[in-house]
């Protein structure tokens, strides 16, 4: 079981109150994200879950008891941290261990568990070497190690994979999803990219300075942003944002199309502009129009290739179904 | 740093009343004498460099520590200390060496019973001048432990123990 509630949670650091009063409720089984912008306050909630931070008021119910004065060891959660933090003066094998042996468990019942656990994070060969003789995702793996075989209630991971370069983190995390697949044990991530957020959360929390924004599955975000800032965090490239008449028109303050969303042509359409870069990933391409008279910039995503230069004039359409509105604000209408 | 303000106190200026002091009770001239004086002086160095070195182990392990379920021994004994041995290990020999160097206070407040090399090498100046030879042989063996303590604990000195704890 790992269900994790926060109750009217708040927290300071002297006077500065870096989360409100914040009420949020982890279900058993979850895979739960915290994204937002540097400093809106993820790692910190992720630390007063784990019992590292103390709270300025509210409580805490890890599986329906009262956490809140618990020592971080006895909450049953597990932190993978972002710097790995692994004993450097350990192997793997008693970095893996260690938790086991403060538990006071039988050396035999920790070799065991320390080799299910290598074996299943492929690091048999690697077991008596030293954190330092590892690589990146090495270590993050070992990192890994130890929080598994303690068996917790819930993974607490903080930004775990933003120390390791693009093609090991795809990599990390698909195996962290494959991990959370085969447990069902509760997960919490805290992250600032809004991809790893989309690809493994059932359930994203959006914080900006503390404050929740939204909660909901990937696609809920994606689809019903409830205001201009989730709006505008969820997806990539940017969702669009057109004010003025342009808004008006459908009855809104501002509108929002995403990129994926607008069709291109190069004769006709309802908004005109000049191409400024355009960016081929092979896949797509991601076209940025300036001068639409609607906003500074409007990106675009076409799926094929399209032969359009730098200066080209260019027609965008949106499409009128997916328009977000929102109200003055920010609102979603 | 306040605690290095003692080591800033000319010695000469307590030199008397600690002569004084310590005939007056009996502790002159005792290998108890020098050992609690050699400690004091080396313990504003000893401190400041420990604290030091304590300080630079990374917060992350300290937590994850206190995460995998140490109690506040285990964390001196199993995180603390092996990551600042290599700062522990050249502080002892930093402390041993300047007690074997020490020459102001081990000169002044031993005769015969407690004396130490640096009164040994003391004793080859005579009012006629410096007993040459004497004085060489002594001071070369005086020099001898240092080095090959020096030497062997090299390793140990140079290596940072904390190397690939965290990125
Ligand atoms: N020990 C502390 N003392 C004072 N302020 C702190 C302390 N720790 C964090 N803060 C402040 O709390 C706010 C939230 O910090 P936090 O580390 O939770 O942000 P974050 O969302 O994890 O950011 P990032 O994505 O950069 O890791 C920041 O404004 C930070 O300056
Ligand atoms: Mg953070």
């Amino acid at each position: 079981m790992g269900r994790i509630q926060l109750k009217s949670v708040t927290k300071s650091f002297g006077d500065v109150q870096v989360i409100p009063p914040l009420d949020l409720t982890i279900e058993d089984g979850e895979f739960a994200v915290f994204v937002g912008p540097s400093g809106c306050g993820k790692s910190t909630l992720l630390r007063m879950i784990a019992g590292l931070e103390d709270l300025t008021s509210g409580e805490i119910e890890i599986d329906g008891t009262i956490a809140t004065h618990v020592p971080p060891a006895q909450r049953g959660l597990a932190m993978v941290f972002q710097s790995y933090a692994l004993y450097p003066h350990m192997t793997v094998r008693k970095n893996i261990g260690f938790p086991l042996r403060m538990a006071k468990m039988a050396q035999a019942e920790i070799n065991q568990r320390v080799e299910t656990a290598a074996k299943s994070l492929n690091l048999m060969e690697y077991l008596d070497r030293k954190p330092a003789d590892l690589s990146g995702g090495q270590r993050q793996r070992v990192a890994i190690g130890r929080a598994i075989v303690r068996e917790p209630t819930a993974f607490l991971f903080d930004e775990p994979l933003s120390n390791l370069d693009a093609a090991l983190r795809v990599g990390m995390r698909l195996e962290i999803g494959e991990l959370h697949e085969r447990l069902q044990t509760t997960m919490i991530y805290v992250t600032h990219d809004q991809v790893e957020a989309m690809t493994m959360a059932n359930k994203i929390v959006v914080l900006r300075a503390g404050v929740i924004e939204q909660v909901g599955s990937p696609l809920d975000l994606y689809h019903r942003p409830q205001n201009e800032f989730v709006a505008g965090f969820i997806g990539s490239p940017k969702m669009n944002f057109v004010t003025g008449p342009e808004a008006e028109k459908h009855g809104a303050a501002t509108i929002g199309i995403r990129p994926e969303h607008t069709e291109v042509s190069m004769s006709e359409g309802e908004w005109k502009g000049r191409v400024g870069v355009a960016e081929h990933l092979g896949s797509d391409t991601f076209i940025h129009v300036h001068d639409t008279g609607v906003a500074d910039l409007v990106t675009v995503r076409v799926s094929c290739d399209i032969a359009v230069k730098h200066g080209d004039t260019i027609y965008l359409t949106p499409q009128v179904d997916q328009i977000h509105k929102f109200d003055t604000q920010g609102l979603r209408l | 740093m306040w605690m290095l303000s003692t080591k800033m106190l000319p010695a000469a200026a307590v030199l008397y009343p600690m002569t004084f002091i310590t005939k007056s009770t009996g502790l002159f001239d005792t290998h108890f004498l020098i050992i609690l004086v050699l400690s004091l002086i080396n313990l504003p160095i000893v401190v400041w460099m420990l604290f030091t070195y304590f300080k630079e182990i990374p917060k992350d392990i300290i937590e994850a520590g206190q995460m995998d379920g140490v109690n506040t021994w285990g964390e001196i004994k199993e995180i603390l200390i092996p990551l600042a041995w290599g700062g522990i290990a050249s502080t002892a020999l930093l402390c041993f060496i300047f007690c074997w160097n020490e020459a102001h206070w081990t000169v002044r407040l031993t005769t015969t019973d407690a004396a130490t090399l640096s009164k040994l090498i003391e004793g080859n100046r005579a009012p006629e001048g410096l007993f040459f030879g004497r004085l060489s042989a002594v001071s070369a063996a005086a020099v001898g432990p240092i080095v090959i303590l020096g030497w062997f604990c090299q390793k140990q000195l140079v290596q940072g123990l904390t190397f690939g704890a965290v990125k």
